[in-house]
Order: C-alpha cells, then structure tokens, then sequence
C-alpha cells in the first residue's frame, strides 16, 4: 500500500452502551481502491460517518494527510478533500443539476470557473443533457451519479461511495464503475461499500469485511472471497 | 450588473418614486394607515422567509422579535429621544443579536422541537415586558411621534413612507441572501442537512446567519409601530396573530424566492384590512386560516410556484 491518506486509530463509536463500531484500526493509500463489505448493521456506515464528521468517534482518532481531523466539523473535511455520495441519493431539491453542483463550489477552494468545473464534472459523469432539469426528475442512476458529481465536484483525494450502486441494473452498475475507475486512475483514493459483490470483487485492489462493528479480514478481492470468517459471515456455520 | 438585478434595481426605484408621491396624489390617510398594515406585513413574511423558507426552520416566534423591536424603539423615543432612523437601526442590531442568541439555543433541534422553542421565545418576551414597569408593563406606554417632515403631509402619509422604505431595504436583503452564496448553501440545508455538511456548507454558522438576518428585519418592522399606534401594549406587540400572519403569508405567496413572501403578504394583508373595514376585524383571521389551509392542501408550493410551474409547462 501507498502512504496511507487516510488512517484510522483505534475508532469506537457508542450509541448509549450498544456499541455501533469498533475498535478499528484502518489505512486507505493515496490513490488506493478500497472495498468495505459486511452484512446489514455491521457498522460500515457509521464508520464512513465518523470518517466524513457525520458522527465524532467516542473513542480513537481519525487521520487525514497526516493531521488528525477525529473533532474537526463534516465540511471542514470536506473542505479537505474528504467526499462522499450516500447510500440513498439526497439531491438538493428545489435546485436544477447545475445548482447541485454549485453547492459545493461556492464553499469548496476550487481553481478557475465555477461553472465550467461543475458543467465539466456533470458532462464527465454524463448528465450533461440534464444541466438545467430539476434534480427531482432524475431518474435512480442519474440521481446516483449526481451524487457522485456532486461529491467529485471540489477535487476530493478521498471518495467514499456508499452503496452507489443499490437497485441498479447490470448496465447501469458498469457505467458507476467506469466513473469510479475514470476518477480512481486520476489520483482519488476511492472507498467502495457495496453489498454488489461482483462489483466490489472487481472495483477493490483491497477488501474489507465488517461484522457487528469489528473488522474481521482484509484482503485481496480472492483472499477475502476464500476468508472462512467472511463466508460464516454470509452464508452461516 | 446582471439584467434581473438591473430590472430589480429600476422597481425599487419606481416602487420609492411612487411612495413618496402618494401621500401629495392621493388625499384620504386612510389609504396610508391601512397601507402601513399591507407593508409592515411584507416586512415582516420577507424577514420569516430567510430562515422558514430558504433554509426550511419554521420559526413561530415572528412576534416575539417584532415585540422586541417595537418595545426598544418606543423605549428609546421616549427616554433618550433617538431620531427615528437610529431606533430602527437598534431595533435591527437586537434583532438580529436575538436571532443569533434564538439559532444557538435552538438550531440544533430540527421540525416540530424547533418550531416550539421559538414559540417559547414570545411567552418568554411578553412576560418579561409584562413585568417591567418602565416599559409600562401590562397596561402599556403611550408614544408621541416624531412630528412629520415638511416633505409629508401627515403623520399616517410619513409613517407609511418609513414602512415602505424598511419593506422596500428587507425584500432587497432577501432578495440578495437568495441570489448569493448564503442563499444557495441555505437551500441546500433545507434539502439535506447532513449532505450539505458534506459539501463543505458550514451548516450550522449558515443558519445562524440566518437568524440573524431574519431577527433583524422582524424587529425592524416593529421598530415604527409605536408612532402608528401611539400606544405600545404587550398583547398587541406580542401578538400571535403575527405569528400566524408571519407564516401564513410566504407559505401562500411561495417560499422559495423573495417574490412570494411579497405576493402572499399584499394579497392576504390587503385582503386582511378590506375585511376588517367592511365585514369584521375578527372575521379577516378566519380568512387567513382558510386560506392557509386551501393552500398546503392544493397548492404547497405557493402562488409563485404555481406561475413558475405553468411558466415551465408553456415553454415545454
């Protein structure tokens, strides 16, 4: 692995004494591609929460480039350069594609137009027919990749995705992954979680495996689909 | 300057042109005294839109503010004898300082809790002045205006030219936190908090932003209701008709631009006070409450968005 971008030091997040996440300990590379897996309440969003500032970790610290940001407020590291799309799409509703976007590039340091950056993001995602639409007329993927713009827009160096692909068809999931690749290849490290297995197997250069708050293996994509701790995870005893 | 701000820029100017010649055209005050009404409520529905309707806190305590700016206007009239402009310009700074106070204790409770704690600040307010005997408690302070400028022919004629110049200075502040940056990130709140945090908007010093603003043009409104009435009270200052008013009027006029606070405030003011002349002063609530309701059933968009709408549907 590349120096690490991001690191997480023994993180644990308690919602009274149900404890949602934790300890974890955690490092995504520069430029890396990450897959988190695990099952429905393993903790997976709560930890990209205390990673985007969402949730501030009771326990540990959270890295990034080397500072440690675990107190710092969500668009503070945004600001950063930590991004992330959510698991159900949450457009600005009441503004067109072109607003989304702008959004974050009024509050987010980028150089040169703010309306060619964002027209130039929305073409590369291919929403460039939907510039002007409402964002309540799009349809599930075009809603997904709006996210992903909207995300992409202020020139992150980390992306989590949070289940960019939920209810989409074969067709659509691989135009996802080819903007997931396209951004990978140009430096941003990009956080994968996904309960699409194939994508995830074929999107990750590393897997993670949660399970109720604790990570219990990491690997490559062969490695971790060959882990007999993850398959009890999914399939049982 | 762009077309939309030049055309703007030329209505403001028309709008205070005509103001000011009014008074000389038109010779009943009755249409001036009524007309203050039509205008203080523009004030007021445009200062409740910066943070009910951009970024989505619906704030019941409208008249709480507007109570706080009447009583400091007229306590500073009568006891240090400030110009006028200087009482509204201090009714606005503690109108906006109570905002900021309001966002800090509040703003981080969302819907309903939100909605109640605001409420909470005008029980809290009427109390305090029903208790201070220098503002003259519950039975209330009589104010002697100032006297009217040689440029306006009475006292209803000048009171309504300050209003029209506070309505007219409130919906170009509005209109300006909705074009800007504040305005966009406000919006943005009023969709998803938690994904505008996540797009670098500071989200909770947006709100209070807000707050502040919209505290001050509330209290501003107030600010020259004691040289109207000549007679400040508690009930009447704290008044939840006000309240009401406050919400009712951007929610049928449209909350989304500065245009609907302004619509839904001079259609349902005017409508207000041609109701308490000709049928009953009691009678013009019940209207608004009607109104209100036809509207968030078949129309919660507003007025403005229906146009906007069929705008759309005509291009398409």
């Amino acid at each position: 692995m590349t120096e690490p971008v991001l690191s997480l030091k023994g993180v644990e997040k308690l919602f009274g004494s149900f404890r949602a996440l934790g300890p974890v300990d955690l490092a995504v590379g520069a430029g890396e591609r990450l897959g988190i897996i695990g099952p429905n309440g393993s903790g997976k969003t709560t930890l990209i929460n205390c990673i985007t500032g969402v949730y501030q970790p009771d326990k540990g610290s959270v890295h990034f480039e080397g500072r440690d940001i675990s107190h710092l407020q969500a668009h503070k590291r945004a600001r950063m350069g930590i991004a992330r799309s959510f698991q159900i799409p949450r457009p600005f509703t009441g503004m067109t594609v072109l607003e989304n976007l702008l959004v974050p590039l009024d509050y987010c340091a980028v150089e040169g137009s703010k309306d060619e950056r964002a027209r130039s993001v929305l073409a590369s995602v291919g929403l460039s027919a939907r510039i002007s639409d409402p964002s309540e007329k799009l349809t599930q993927l075009e809603l997904r990749k709006l996210e992903l713009a909207r995300a992409l827009v202020g020139n992150p160096k980390v992306l989590i995705a949070d289940e960019a692909m939920a209810g989409l068809s074969e067709e659509e999931i691989d135009e996802v992954l080819a903007i997931l690749f396209a951004l990978n290849r140009s430096g941003v490290a990009v956080i994968m979680i996904e309960h699409i297995m194939h994508a995830v197997m074929r999107f990750s250069e590393r897997v993670v495996c949660f399970e109720t708050g604790r990570l219990i293996a990491s690997g490559s994509s062969s490695e971790i689909a060959e882990n007999p701790l993850v398959q009890k995870v999914y399939f049982g005893e | 300057m762009k077309k939309s701000s030049l055309l703007f820029l030329a209505g403001v100017i028309i709008v205070l042109a005509l103001g000011f010649l009014m008074p000389w055209l038109l010779r009943n005050p009755f249409y001036f005294f009524a007309g203050y009404v039509v205008l203080q409520y523009v004030t007021i529905a445009t200062g409740w839109n910066i943070l009910g309707g951009y970024a989505g806190y619906i704030n019941f305590g409208a008249a709480g503010f507007f109570g706080a700016g009447v009583y400091l206007s007229a306590f500073l009239f009568t006891t240090f004898g400030l110009p006028l402009p200087l009482c509204i310009l201090a009714s606005g700074v503690f109108g906006a300082i109570l905002g900021v106070l309001m966002g800090y204790l509040t703003l981080r409770i969302q819907g309903v809790y939100f909605a109640i704690a605001t409420l909470g600040l005008v029980v809290v307010l009427e109390t305090i002045v029903h208790n201070i005997s220098g503002l003259g408690g519950a039975s209330g302070m009589a104010v002697y205006g100032p006297r009217p400028p040689a440029w306006s022919p009475g006292p209803s004629q000048f009171n309504f030219t300050v209003m029209l110049v506070i309505a007219v200075a409130s919906v170009a502040l509005a209109r300006w936190v909705e074009i800007s940056w504040i305005g966009r990130g406000l919006r943005a709140v009023r969709a998803s908090e938690d994904a505008a945090e996540c797009s670098g908007v500071p989200t909770l010093r947006l709100k209070l932003v807000a707050c502040a603003l919209s505290g001050a043009v509330l209290a501003a409104a107030g600010a020259p209701y004691p040289f109207y009435t000549s007679f400040v009270e508690p009930v009447t200052a704290f008044s939840l008709v006000i309240g009401l008013n406050a919400i009712a009027m951007p929610l049928i006029g449209g909350t989304r631009t500065w245009v609907g606070p302004v619509i839904g405030a001079l259609l349902l003011a005017s409508v207000q006070q041609i109701a308490t002349v000709t049928i009953s002063s009691e009678l013009n609530i019940l209207f608004v409450g009607a109104v209100l309701i036809a509207f968030v059933a078949f129309a919660p968009g507003g007025i403005s968005d229906l146009f906007g709408r069929n705008k759309g549907r005509a291009r398409s």
